[in-house]
């Protein structure tokens, strides 16, 4: 069995995103692949037990068979936590070394990491203790920081060595794609830092629906319920003269624009242009007549009680922590990762 | 469709009340009283018999046939009468019952329903939300306005009911005859683009006014808007010009109409007059609507007018035929004020020939002022008001004529004003009076008007009028221009690009991107080359010859030179060499993340006055061409003008002559001026790329610097849209 860990410098940086990309390609050329993500950071409950939220996702996803028990041995919750502050906990290490050992027979064995490199150092598991105890080789998944890139991807070869096995670059922008393809890469290559893939930022896998988008602002829905669905790829304020906002509005596809109750021409604004979700700051309602017209274009609008800056900051923080759950961002992970992962150089690295 | 509208054989009207209150009762009572000639049918379950008429419990119950209802029952039973008329064959519904879009969801739902209703019928709808419609020639008044206006030749419609309310009072009160009014309401399926061409070939319709919020179809307004200002003026109020007008506008009709300046474009380029209060409505109406100034009486004149244009010939002879203003006064301080008004409205006050002068002073006192504005003095009597028009009729070197009076002791007013009359009838050029005052003018002032001579309480007004009916005139003898063939176009290949862009799903267009776009379409660019190095970079400037100038490459960095990003007036090798350094030195500092290309090298640009120019996309009229002052001032100043595309040769140079910086590219103290051919050139050329890329959302050239021959643009930024909301190619 090939373990493989998924290990990124800083949270947020695409681990999911790889580890659901490489199950999908390993699974579809009929290796027989598993999948456990020794350490959660997310909890979910599921009847009365804790599990990892992407474990969770990836078991139903690819209708894994193992229990969550397995695929998810341990999660940080804030109870599991005091015990380990308290050395009340038994032995987490042991508990997933049984977990791998469960998966002895598959041909590969795709272990989730989490948070950055030292995440799980509190039980002994850091990225680097983990990898070398289980002997797993090292997929690195880069948020693209221009050329501090360079510097992130060479450091990590030297700490992990031969463990190493290369690395996808993510959310590169379009204009620096050519120079990433054509200077970077082939830089880092000579390094012997093997490139399996280079990823575009991604408009729908940084998507938010409306639903979750309303959950976390705490809104009221005025109309529109069967749209919240939606998914939400940018977020902007309305709060300047009408004709700028529509040649601000235009240039921003399937976006939510956030704007007093009291703008009704911004409101209007925005339903002329690909807009998803109106967010009214202030916790009034809108005028009837644009709530017609919302209905008449099917944009929901949403009352949330805080001011407009509140509403922003709340929106930011969120930002570049979506996670990947909804089916079309899926389809569309699985798109990507079809015209942009080297599959064949990935297994000839495995060799 | 629209006649049946207008000129109905029967009318039911459903939701007849016998109740004073009731609107169904004050559109049954108007329809009386105004003397409607056709059948008239009221409709109510409840009721045998409404204002000595029999009524009918329902549509069904009426046997012969209807041409048209007006309803006036509650929101929900609308439907269900809509219904009936379809299965009975009414042609048109005049729907006056409010409580549809404008109050929420519920009612949005049951005007979709009467859309579909009307859709799958074949039935016309006016309303719903409206007042009504009148039509004085054959006693149609169906409205809850207080009376009916006499017959005459204004026809109105009206976005707002109660604003025609308040037209139709003015008009009972001033004697004011009507043809037609219509109140538009929530337009749901005939709409101001209706009426507009309605009224345009209806031969009892010599003025067309309106009062819009919008207009639901900008292309196909400004296409009848065109051809109905040739035939006869049409004056619109628009609302909404201003940040908070447009908002209180938004609000009322839920929708978001043009922008201000592309409305402004818009009445520019179809001839509409554009009054600004409704008070400038009406003083605008009272002129065009004079007898003396009616420029058509019947189709057959409409139809003849068409020949004589082409023929070359002046359509209308009570139309000023130029600015040339003549000033009579028997009052000092009123003269000067006008005059001031005639400079400030750029109307040309010109002097008599010396004859005519000569004449004048041996019937006048000596010191009267015999040039313009002509001061008969104060104690003028009617004979020396008509010694004075006799006189100055004689001469032609004017277009129009104000005639003001301020009421002394010894002025016969009422006889002045029927030497006025008398006299108007001797002269083709057109006579406005201003009778200043109220108690002793306000006769006269109302006699005149009956015989077809506008006047005014002030000279002011009387002023802005005739420099509005110099325009129309202007207007209705201009020739319409065909589009230029533009040579240099190379349009597959900037369509390759364009579809390059698309692609990559980009939406700002900068830089080299955009120049080699632009191109393409024939503007010239200083020539550049990239440099990734101090040593490319002094090797580049030598070979396109120093001066230079450099600029960081970065599709992050928008405003390079506050960041350090652009070195100017680079004269060695030397020279580019450090710049490269610094420039790439001060990016990396302060946008220490950003994907740096490289540094642009690009030929310095010496001379020249800068303009800006570019495309912007309006929500009702489409693509816009602009065209402005450059420089450092461009946000204090605003010195810009705006078209709405296609824009032909004659609109260009108009957008050029508008701005206050013509004077400046005409050359100032001795200069050279500047090449304004090839600012036009530029202009048309934008005006092609916007009709050839409907994609283009925006697109700035800034600067444009143009020379005593030829032009050149500096730097261009271009924003597509993927959303096809522009059209399509």
């Amino acid at each position: 069995m090939k373990k493989i860990f998924i290990l990124s410098v800083q949270p947020f940086a695409g681990k999911t995103f790889l580890t659901i990309g490489l199950l999908n390609k390993l699974i579809e050329k009929g290796y027989s692949t598993g999948y456990i993500k020794p350490l959660g950071l997310t909890p979910q409950l599921i009847g009365n037990s804790v599990y990892d939220t992407d474990a969770v996702l990836i078991k139903e996803l690819f209708k894994l068979k193992e229990p969550l028990d397995i695929i998810s041995p341990f999660v940080i919750t804030y109870e599991t936590m005091n015990y380990l502050l308290q050395g009340k906990l038994g032995d987490i290490k042991e508990k997933i070394k049984d977990s791998i050992a469960m998966m002895k027979d598959k041909d590969f064995l795709i272990i989730g990491g989490a948070g950055n490199l030292f995440t799980g150092a509190i039980l002994g598991m850091d990225a680097f203790s983990f990898v070398k105890e289980t002997g797993s080789k090292v997929m690195v998944v880069e948020n693209f920081s221009g050329d501090s890139t360079i510097d992130n991807l060479i450091g990590l070869k030297k700490l992990i060595d031969k463990n190493f096995l290369g690395a996808v670059i993510n959310r590169i922008p379009q204009e620096a794609f050519k120079y990433v393809k054509e200077n970077l890469k082939s830089f880092l290559e000579q390094q012997g830092i093997g490139i399996f893939g280079l990823f575009k930022k991604d408009d729908i896998l940084e998507s938010i629906t409306v639903r979750d988008l309303v959950a976390l602002l705490g809104g009221r829905v005025l109309c529109c319920e069967d749209r919240l669905d939606e998914l939400v790829e940018h977020f902007t304020v309305g709060a300047m003269d009408v004709d700028s906002a529509l040649k601000y509005f235009r240039r921003i596809p399937n976006k939510a624009v956030i704007t007093g109750a009291h703008r009704s021409d911004i409101q209007l604004a925005a339903m002329e242009t690909s807009t998803k979700v109106i967010i009214l700051t202030g916790g009034t309602s809108a005028n009837d007549v644009v709530i017609a017209k919302a209905i008449s274009k099917g944009i929901p609008l949403v009352s949330v009680e805080q001011d407009t800056f509140t509403t922003v900051d709340r929106i930011e923080f969120m930002l570049g922590k979506v996670r990947i759950k909804e089916p079309r961002k899926i389809e569309r992970l699985k798109e990507i990762f079809e015209g942009s992962f080297n599959i064949e150089g990935f297994l000839e690295a495995l060799r | 469709m629209v006649d049946h509208l207008f000129k109905p054989g029967s009318i039911a009207v459903i939701g007849a009340s016998r109740e004073e209150k009731k609107v169904g009762h004050a559109v049954l009572k108007n329809l009386l009283l105004a003397g409607y000639k056709g059948k008239l049918y009221p409709v109510n379950p409840k009721a045998q018999e409404i204002l000595g008429i029999r009524t009918y419990s329902s549509l069904k119950e009426i046997i012969s046939p209807i041409d048209q209802i007006v309803v006036a029952v509650p929101p929900p039973l609308v439907v269900e009468t809509l219904k009936n008329a379809v299965e009975v064959g009414v042609k048109t519904a005049v729907i006056i019952t409010a409580g549809f879009r404008e109050t929420g969801p519920e009612g949005l739902r049951l005007e979709e329903e009467l859309k579909d209703i009307a859709r799958k019928g074949n039935i016309r709808i006016l309303g719903p939300n409206c007042l009504g419609i009148i039509n004085t020639a054959i006693g149609l008044n169906a409205t809850f306005a207080a009376g009916t206006p006499p017959q005459g030749k204004l026809s109105f419609f009206s976005q707002s009911g109660a604003l025609g309310i308040a037209i139709l009072d003015w008009a009972i009160g001033n004697n004011i005859g009507i043809s037609k009014f219509i109140s538009l309401g929530n337009k749901i399926d005939l709409t101001e683009l209706d009426f507009l061409e309605y009224f345009m070939n209806d031969p009892e319709t010599e003025v067309i006014l309106g009062y819009i919020e919008d207009v639901v179809d900008g292309r196909r307004f400004l296409e009848i808007a065109k051809r109905a200002t040739k035939i006869k003026p049409v004056i619109l109020i628009k609302s909404g010009g201003t940040e908070h007008g447009a908002r209180a506008a938004s609000s009322h009709t839920g929708a978001l109409a043009g922008s201000e300046i592309a409305f402004e474009a818009a009445f520019k380029q179809t001839g509409v007059i554009r009054a600004k209060t409704i008070q400038e409505l009406f003083d605008l109406a009272l002129f065009f609507s004079s007898k003396g100034h009616r420029p058509f009486e019947t189709q057959e004149k409409i139809n003849s007018y068409y020949k004589r244009e082409f023929e070359g010939q002046s359509p209308s002879k009570r139309l000023p035929e130029g600015n040339r203003l003549l000033i009579i006064t028997n009052a000092g301080g009123p003269g000067i004020l006008a005059a001031d008004a005639a400079e400030r409205e750029g109307m040309d006050l010109p002097l008599l020939k010396k004859e005519s002068i000569e004449e004048l002073k041996k019937g006048l006192p000596g010191n009267a002022s015999l040039y313009n504005p002509i001061d008969i003095i104060g104690d003028a009597d009617s004979k020396r008001y008509r010694f004075v028009l006799e006189k100055v009729l004689m001469d032609e070197g004017f277009d129009a004529l104000l005639v003001i009076l301020t009421p002394q002791a010894m002025t016969d007013v009422k006889e002045v004003a029927e030497i006025i009359v008398e006299k108007a009838k001797e002269t083709s050029k057109p006579i406005i009076t201003s009778l200043m005052g109220e108690a002793k003018t306000k006769e006269a002032s109302l006699m005149l008007r009956q015989e077809g001579i506008p006047s005014y309480t002030y000279p002011e007004v009387a002023i802005s009028v005739i420099r509005k009916a110099v325009d129309f005139y202007k207007w209705k003898n201009l020739h319409t221009e065909e589009p230029e063939e533009l040579q240099g176009i190379l349009k597959n290949k900037a369509e390759e690009f364009m579809n390059s862009f698309i692609k990559d799903k980009r939406t700002d267009i900068t830089e080299a991107d955009a120049m080699d776009f632009l191109s393409l379409y024939g503007f010239r660019f200083p020539r550049r080359s990239l440099a990734k190095t101090a040593e490319e970079a002094g090797t580049i400037a030598q070979s396109i010859g120093f001066p230079v100038v450099m600029k960081i490459s970065s599709p992050e960095i928008l405003h390079k030179t506050e960041v350090g990003g652009v070195k100017l007036n680079i004269n060695s090798r030397e020279e580019a060499h450090e710049a490269f350094l610094e420039i790439t030195s001060n990016v990396k500092r302060l946008f220490p993340h950003a994907y740096i290309k490289g540094v642009m090298v690009y030929e310095m640009i010496k001379g020249g006055k800068e303009l800006i120019m570019g495309i912007t996309f309006d929500r009702t009229f489409g693509h816009m061409v602009m065209v402005g002052l450059g420089g450092i001032y461009v946000e204090v100043l605003k010195d810009v003008s705006f078209r709405i595309v296609p824009v032909s040769r004659r609109d260009a140079f108009d957008m050029l002559e508008e701005l206050r910086a013509f004077r400046l590219l005409k050359g100032v103290r001795g200069e050279r001026p500047a090449d304004i051919e090839a600012i036009i050139d530029q202009i048309l050329r934008l005006s092609r790329l916007a009709m050839d890329f409907p994609e283009i959302m925006e697109l700035d050239i800034n600067p444009l610097v143009v020379f005593e021959k030829g032009a050149i643009c500096l730097d261009a930024r271009i924003i597509i849209s993927h959303l096809n909301e522009g059209g399509n190619r």
